[in-house]
């Protein structure tokens, strides 16, 4: 039993340390293990045939290629369906928005040029 | 076999037969509608799910090939450059549809007139107005008053936001003298949903239809329509979820299974007065198979704009090349519209395509030199009429009742392709001018055939059509077609507005003549 805990661990961090290599984080977007509850994601997926492949491989180094292809599309929903990170994204929205002027509609249709009758 | 009643059966519950099924759900009459696919929960396709952009690859996959449900029936496009997309389920494509929602020109219906493509149709906008404006308030379309490129359109909702790429399309293409309008979008505000909320076919009509009796029974397929000795249709042999064939007698039917699906019905219902299908003594069951071919123009900028955000279809589309100009070599034309990029994941998977993005440090550098940055442009090209494109029956692949699924035979024509080579330039131009460091441009977009028109036309003489200007079969008094099928010509524009117009216009004639069917 210990044995099999010991084993879960090992896997556990393993992953971490996966996921936050693949998305690291930035000066606006959380790491990986920040944004998402990384022991529900490991339930879910730990019955899936790509994670026995993980198992096997808990031992070699990270190898980013291997991980993109067995885990990118899990890492990719899980990542950016956290709420935090939708929050991120509209921060860094506002940010480079910030000296960027929008003009009405009204005032721009107002300016074509073209009037004449097209239908 | 187990045997039923109704008065009046429509086949499909998409934008059509929702449409007709309200709009008949008046009469004091017996109403049964028949679909396919499942009836879904509003929160599975909602717009506002966060996980929109997955789900879209998967469960809302437009094609169905790819999805492989028990709804689903093959459709083998091997012969065609462009692949069908639909959904089967309650409620039809307008389940994963944008919402971009214009109609169609008034010079839409007389293209055989102007410019000798196509066929003309048997009403023109002026007849269907009335159907368009009711269609409008059902549905609470946005926009703006005062478009030149439409009569007047009137009680629109207040037009969509169009973002920071719309106001930088729309500023090159006021520079250009080219012509533009905030896109009609059935797709309301909402302080709560920040992108809106886009009621498909179940809010808009079903729900109202069932509440005034209609019975919509989903998971079920119709295989046949059958038919007297008198040459009146008598009901329809259906599948339902256990594959139990169920024989549903009805005094009126109404196909509204979609360009694909109306015509693989009636192929299928073949009898001995009619081997070729039923309703095709003129042969023409199944031909001039239109598709609105698109063509892709996308342009990187080194600001960031924002632009996956705005209207999921159309944030402002230009006409400016929509009609027949000599010198262009091209008969007809194309409407321009300025799309939403991709979100995040959608952003990567194309990147990764072109190993232009790995995970790892530099994930976030690569990722956000397109997210946002990106000008996604759209050309939807009329599709001229030719018998050649057309769909037929595919026996080596059937649907999991056993029902045969559809082959189409599809080629691109010179019009369309000189068409699209036209647009691409054009819109090259515009990005351009805007101040694109990058283009990217293709079409045909292989995965869009989106809008499937004309395989069941409505002409004057049974001798050259199937159906007449009520969509009644010209072979079968009591068979009406109320779906895209009956479209003589395609126009340049999205066709969900005036498919559900139609439907209306159509449903109305019954309902005004109804004691001429049910006596029958």
């Amino acid at each position: 039993m210990k044995k099999k805990l010991d084993k879960n661990l090992l896997i556990k961090n393993n992953l971490k340390t996966i996921f936050d290599t693949m998305i690291p984080g930035d000066k606006y977007m959380p790491s990986f293990t920040k944004a998402v509850n990384v022991k529900k994601l490991i339930n879910k997926i730990s019955n899936k045939e790509d994670f026995k492949e993980i198992k096997m491989n808990k031992n070699t180094k990270i190898n980013l290629e291997f991980y993109t292809d067995i885990l990118g599309d899990t890492v990719l929903e899980a990542y950016f369906t956290s709420n935090l990170v939708v929050k991120a994204l509209e921060l860094r929205k506002k940010n480079y928005l910030k000296n960027t002027k929008k003009e009405d509609i009204y005032r721009l249709l107002s300016q074509a040029k073209y009037k004449k009758n097209l239908n | 076999m187990k045997i039923e009643k109704t008065d009046i059966l429509i086949i499909g519950a998409g934008a059509a037969g929702s449409a007709s099924a309200w709009n008949l759900s008046k009469l004091n009459l017996k109403i049964t509608c028949l679909e396919q696919g499942p009836y879904l929960q509003k929160k599975e396709y909602s717009f506002n799910n966060s996980n929109r952009e997955i789900t879209k690859f998967k469960k809302f996959n437009i094609n169905p090939n790819e999805r492989e449900f028990f709804s689903d029936y093959p459709i083998n496009c091997d012969n065609s450059p462009i692949s069908i997309a639909n959904y089967n389920a309650v409620g039809g494509s307008t389940l994963i549809y944008s919402g971009h929602y214009p109609r169609f020109h008034p010079s839409d219906f007389n293209t055989k007139k102007i410019d000798n493509v196509s066929s003309d149709w048997l009403f023109n906008y002026d007849d269907l107005e009335k159907y368009y404006n009711l269609n409008d308030k059902m549905v609470g379309v946005s926009g703006l008053e005062g478009d030149p490129a439409y009569p007047k359109i009137s009680n629109l909702l207040e037009p969509l936001e169009i973002g920071y790429s719309g106001n930088l399309i729309a500023k090159t293409l006021n520079k250009l003298g080219w012509h533009w309008w905030p896109s009609y979008s059935a797709v309301k505000k909402s302080k709560k949903y920040k992108k809106g909320i886009r009621p498909t076919a179940v809010e808009i009509y079903l729900n109202k239809a069932i509440k005034n009796g209609v019975v919509v029974k989903p998971n079920c397929r119709v295989l046949k329509i059958k038919m007297s000795k008198k040459n009146i249709a008598t009901g329809v042999i259906y599948a339902d979820k256990n594959n139990n064939k169920i024989f549903l007698k009805s005094s009126i039917i109404l196909l509204a299974a979609s360009g694909i699906g109306t015509p693989r019905i009636l192929l299928n219902s073949i009898n001995k007065k009619f081997p070729k299908g039923l309703a095709n003594s003129s042969g023409q069951l199944g031909k001039n198979l239109m598709l609105h071919p698109l063509g892709y123009v996308e342009g990187r900028f080194s600001k960031f704009l924002a632009s996956n955000e705005g209207p999921e279809g159309c944030a402002i589309y230009s006409h400016q090349f929509y009609k027949t100009k000599k010198g262009r070599g091209f008969k007809r034309g194309y409407t321009i519209q300025l799309l939403k990029s991709p979100g995040p994941i959608e952003t990567f998977k194309f990147l990764k395509k072109f190993n232009k993005i790995v995970f790892g440090k530099l994930f976030f550098n690569k990722l956000f030199k397109s997210y946002g940055r990106t000008i996604p442009l759209a050309i939807i090209c009329e599709d001229i009429a030719n018998k050649k494109n057309s769909v037929n029956l595919d026996y080596k692949n059937k649907d999991k009742s056993g029902m045969p699924g559809i082959k189409v035979n599809y080629q691109i024509s010179k019009n369309t392709k000189k068409m699209l080579s036209h647009g691409i330039n054009k819109c090259k131009k515009l990005l351009k001018t805007a101040g694109a460091k990058n283009i990217l441009s293709f079409g045909p977009v292989t995965n869009a055939g989106w809008h499937l028109v004309g395989t069941a036309k409505m002409g004057k003489s049974k001798n050259n059509s199937v159906v007449n200007k009520f969509g009644k079969c010209h072979d079968v008094d009591n068979l009406f077609i109320v779906d895209s099928s009956i479209f003589p010509s395609s126009s340049g524009v999205n066709i969900a507005s005036t498919v559900q117009a139609v439907s209306l216009m159509i449903s109305d004639h019954i309902k005004k003549n109804i004691n001429n069917f049910i006596n029958k």
